[in-house]
């Protein structure tokens, strides 16, 4: 933007400099002009001159009357008188052998008898008589000026004189434009007109110009500034609303699918005990109904209750196996995985929420562990329950850290935080269900049961105990997939 | 090394005794003789002193699990043969990707039938 403002204001710039740098030409021929035409009025007040000069030697010179300052027949010898002040010339005209006839005579009656030209600090007329090495203005001073005796030496039209050249002829410093004419008037000599005018309104126009141009692009330049920097100012906070607001959505989308999560693995868990809980009861029931009908081949209606009994026992364990994989989309699987990755896939689930608390997380895992056999999803969301738990004891501006270390037969998963803290008596009772110390309607109590319920599944342990250093400690310990190697890198 | 008159000794553990107790019966009935346990420690006991010919157990126990009692029962006589029992939908059905030795899983609720038919692949093979 700031080289387009650039551009534009040297473009008008220098298109002003062209309209000044032609006035300034006008001006000069105007004066070249000027002086053309005082050079033909002065030839003829000049043949007038020489007439009245025959005439005077002729009848004396009171027949000129009081048209002269000065009017005096004299030998060629004698010397010439002075005029009576310096606004007369005195010009000598040669009327015969011996005589001359000394007129003196006003400089603007030679080019300016209307005194149509009398502008001061603006226009001056000069005059320059033979062997007067002085210019004559026509107002009665006489200055002196190189330049433009020079130029009317060399037989130049015109000239541009500089400041201080101007000043010199009257004219303000400022830079003025000369017309030159020369008048070869034979016994008169040679004769010079010069017009000199101040440029000075062509560069005031210029400077005025100037600052017009100047003030134009400012306040432009401040406008688009103005407005573009208020528009820009919109357009960023728009766009910060329209991040913030991407963020929050992809948070609440981050939290659904966590509630979602949290209620398939819920669910899972719960399904899972109860088919666990119900398989024993139901194989005794089966296996007794079959010992029953064994016995009672002889009689029928004995028979077909036995029957019954084993029907409906199959009954309920599809009902129990539908709900089950109802529950969880099919039954819990186990597989070799790295606890690296399950960590890391539970902290990435739940990271939302601790940014949302203010919560640091900070993760501490070694570089390679054994691999555990465990059903991915169920440890995973037995260490959510572990961290979201951690997450709510602490304040904004608290640390939860979760840890995995291995040995030979075990990987421990420790999650602690520098929250709350639990008493021992509240940490023992921490795993059974609908234990919450949370104010009523924030927790179900169901979370570390759940959790529980899940290592437990796993053939592991879990223990919520007061972290030494303030705060509390979850470990889960899960023995390590036999085979022993390394898991693989997932 | 059981003789050829004595009837084939089988542990049944599980934490359960109606279900213990329910298989040995079954298996009393049909010509072995079951030893109902409720406990792996009570199991071990047994292992340790007695003739044990196959061990049919209950994966998820309190204290001791199955699979730690498998593991003993490996350690005492690795040729006995274990059956474990497991319930549908626990993680207990993919113990046997760990390979420890377990001959064959069953899971409740089954029928004796089955458990019969594996004890005799089980036993013939030895």
């Amino acid at each position: 933007m700031f080289f387009a403002i650039a551009l534009v204001t040297g473009l008008a710039w220098w298109d002003e400099q062209r309209e000044a740098d032609a006035a300034l030409r006008d001006l000069e021929t105007e004066q070249s002009v000027l002086a053309a035409s005082l050079a033909g009025s002065l030839r003829a007040h000049l043949a007038t001159l020489q007439r009245d000069a025959v005439l005077a030697g002729e009848h004396g010179p009171g027949v000129l009357g009081d048209r002269y300052s000065v009017a005096k027949v004299r030998p060629a010898a004698a010397a010439r008188d002075k005029p009576a002040d310096g606004s007369h010339l005195l010009v000598s005209v040669p009327i015969d052998a011996g005589r001359e006839v000394d007129l003196g005579v006003r400089a603007d009656d030679l080019v300016d008898p209307e005194r149509q030209l009398r502008r001061p600090g603006e226009l001056t007329v000069l005059l320059a008589a033979p062997s007067d090495p002085a210019l004559h203005a026509v107002d009665g001073s006489a200055v002196s000026s190189r330049p433009l005796r020079d130029a009317l030496d060399q037989g130049a039209s015109t000239l541009r004189l500089s400041h201080e050249q101007a000043t010199e002829v009257g004219l303000p410093a400022r830079t003025s434009m000369a017309g030159v004419a020369r008048v070869d008037a034979a016994e008169l000599g040679r004769w010079g007109v010069i017009t000199v005018a101040s440029a000075a309104r062509e560069r005031d126009r210029e400077k005025r110009a100037i600052w017009r141009l100047v003030l134009g692009v400012v306040v432009a330049s401040g406008l688009v500034l103005a407005f573009g920097g208020a528009a820009l100012r919109k357009q960023r906070k728009e766009l910060e609303l329209e991040r913030e607001l991407a963020i929050a959505e992809v948070q609440r989308q981050r939290d659904e699918e966590l509630v979602r999560a949290e209620r398939v693995a819920t669910m899972g868990t719960f399904a899972m005990g109860i088919a666990h809980e119900v398989s024993t009861p139901l194989a005794v029931i089966v296996g007794r109904a079959e010992q029953l009908l064994a016995r009672v081949r002889d009689d029928e209606r004995a028979g077909r209750s036995a029957q019954t009994i084993l029907k409906q026992a199959d009954r309920i364990q599809h009902i129990v196996r539908r709900f089950l994989d109802m529950a969880r989309g099919g039954p819990p699987s186990l597989e070799r995985v790295d606890p690296a990755s399950v960590v890391r896939a539970a902290t990435s689930a739940v990271e939302h929420r601790f940014d949302k608390a203010g919560v640091a997380l900070a993760v501490d895992l070694p570089p390679a562990m054994p691999a555990i056999q465990c059903d991915r999803d169920l440890l995973e969301h037995a260490i959510v329950n572990l961290l979201l738990n951690a997450c709510e004891a602490c304040r904004s501006g608290g640390r939860v850290e979760v840890t995995a270390r291995s040995d030979a037969e075990e990987v421990a998963f420790v999650v602690t935080d520098d929250g709350a803290g639990i008493t021992p008596e509240n940490a023992a009772r921490a795993t059974e269900p609908f234990f919450t110390t949370k104010a009523p309607g924030a927790g179900t109590g169901l979370g570390l049961a759940i959790a529980t319920e899940i290592v437990k599944s796993h053939r592991g342990e879990l223990v919520i105990a007061p972290n030494p250093g303030g705060g509390t400690r979850a470990l889960i310990e899960i023995p390590i997939a036999s085979g022993g190697a390394n898991a693989q890198p997932q | 090394m059981r003789s050829h008159s004595e009837p084939t000794r089988v542990l049944i553990v599980d934490d359960r005794p109606e279900m213990a107790e329910m298989i040995a019966d079954d298996l009393c009935d049909r010509g072995y003789d079951g030893v109902p346990v409720t406990s792996s420690r009570d199991a071990l006991r047994v292992l340790r002193t007695e003739r044990v010919d196959a061990l049919v157990t209950d994966m998820r126990m309190p204290e001791m699990d199955g699979l730690a009692l498998l593991r003993a029962s490996v350690r005492l006589d690795p040729s006995r043969p274990v059956i474990m029992m497991t319930a549908y939908g626990t993680l207990d059905t993919a113990m046997e990707a760990n390979g420890e030795g377990v001959y064959q899983y069953l899971m409740k609720p089954f029928r004796v039938d089955e458990l019969v038919t594996a004890l005799e692949r089980a036993l013939g093979v030895r």
